[in-house]
């Protein structure tokens, strides 16, 4: 999956030019450095998993701008979701009418985008509305996961 | 032991003036200015519950008191502050880097004072960030990237690599490993020996000696480390002016002791006391010293 593969599910249809270091995207500039093999380099845009691929923090945050379906969830919705858990209808505070099968970004009550998902339910459902992608508690969990290999 | 134990290191701190505290000071967090204000931030942790208190020798440090941990939060995943230690603020202060400098961190993992050098370059100018232990790169990257830190080019490399760069470095961070202290550590008294001090001391001089040479003429070096040990701090010092083309200028600081210029009945370079040493418990233990190129 590239960038612009990645971003259109979200209606956004430029992706920034960034090139591959160590298994993730970054705009890098200087290039004295790159010449000679960093791990990281400029501004992380994204991170290579698998078939897929993982916002950095920063990138996240413009997707989350540009998207074109978003929701706001309750401060509860908010620790449920950054822990890893789906999105249930009542934690949704504020939408813009998406619908079943649409991408959705998560936003908290400061309009900071803390992930997405995909609506499964309408949002008057009473079980989960959007399933869990991608959160920012994938940070931690990332790390914690790097220190189990490690031992 | 006679060479390791509380009662060891006891009486070694008696002798250069300090003393074991029964207290841990405060734990601090620093604004991460790249992403946010302490107007807007401060606000937010205290309708969270959160009791926060400027350290007043710091530009953007806050000591804090919370109930829950502040590593797993929202606000701490977006990057809007870093957990760090008042006294491991200091360093980057002391080295006072500029958007226009190129500064080179030798021992960059995990990332608090890569991602403060950043903060404080305002994202400009250039960083080149070295690591040489694979199990702490992860968290060196996910720090710079959770900060939006993006004037930084890092590498999983020792700093002696860093010459294949060619560049000659405005201002040097040698942030060194070091045995650490006993309050950064459980059971440190009981796991650290006056063998592992002398081993950790002979590592940072080759450092200090590669950091010299990466130097311009006139560039500023500051070493700094978590230990309270002198033959880590003051006594690789006296070493450094001996034996690097550098001499010491005063690290400006309202808070800590003077760099110790008799240690153990040995009368080091009056210069010396120009450094800081941090004894707890107002801080952790820490040492400053800051150099210029000759």
């Amino acid at each position: 999956m590239n960038l612009i593969e990645f971003l259109k599910p979200f209606g956004i249809k430029q992706a920034p030019e960034a090139q591959i270091i160590n298994r993730s995207y970054y705009i890098a500039t200087n290039k004295q450095m790159l010449s000679k093999n960093p791990i990281y380099s400029g501004e992380c845009i994204a991170h290579i998993r698998g078939p897929v691929l993982i916002p950095s923090t920063t990138f996240l945050q413009q997707i989350g701008k540009a998207a074109r379906r978003h929701v706001t969830v309750n401060a509860k919705g908010e620790w449920l979701f950054i822990c890893g858990r789906d999105v249930f209808g009542k934690a949704i505070v504020e939408h813009n009418n998406p619908i079943v099968g649409d991408r959705v970004v998560i936003l908290n009550e400061h309009k900071e985008c803390l992930g997405y998902g995909d609506m499964t339910a309408t949002l008057d459902s009473k079980r989960v509305v959007i399933k869990r992608l991608f959160d920012i508690g994938d940070l931690l969990r990332r790390e914690r996961k790097t220190r189990k290999v490690r031992v | 032991m006679d060479n390791a134990g509380k009662e060891f290191f006891r009486k070694k701190y008696l002798e250069l003036g300090g003393q074991i505290a029964d207290t841990k000071p405060s734990p601090s967090l620093r604004v991460n200015t790249l992403l946010t204000s302490a107007k807007e931030l401060i606000p937010r942790l205290e309708k969270l519950g959160v009791k926060l208190e400027r350290i007043p020798f710091t530009k953007n440090g806050y000591y804090y008191q919370s109930k829950f941990s502040l590593g797993a939060i929202t606000e701490c995943l977006l990057g809007h502050y870093y957990l760090q230690e008042a006294a491991a603020q200091l360093p980057v202060e002391v080295l006072d880097p500029k958007p226009t400098d190129v500064v080179l961190d030798c021992c960059a993992a995990p990332g608090g004072k890569t991602t403060q050098l950043a903060q404080q370059m305002k994202n400009q100018g250039t960083i080149a960030a070295f690591e040489l232990k694979i199990h702490r790169t992860p968290s060196l990257l996910m720090n710079l990237e959770r900060c939006g830190v993006t004037n930084t080019t890092a590498f999983f490399e020792n700093v002696t690599e860093a010459k294949k760069l060619g560049i000659q470095f405005d201002k040097i961070l040698l942030d060194a490993p070091c045995a650490g202290n006993y309050l950064t550590e459980e059971g440190w008294f009981e796991k650290r020996t006056q063998e592992d001090i002398q081993k950790s001391s002979e590592i940072q001089r080759r450092l200090l000696t590669e950091a010299a040479s990466l130097l311009k003429i006139g560039g500023i070096l500051v070493y700094s480390t978590c230990s309270l040990e002198p033959e880590e701090d003051e006594l690789n010092i006296q070493w450094a002016i001996e034996n690097l083309p550098v001499k010491l200028e005063k690290v400006n600081l309202p808070i800590g002791d003077n760099g110790l210029t008799n240690v153990f009945g040995r009368k080091l370079n009056p210069d010396i006391a120009l450094c800081k040493r941090f004894w707890p418990p107002k801080t952790e233990g820490f040492f400053i010293a800051k150099m210029v190129k000759l």
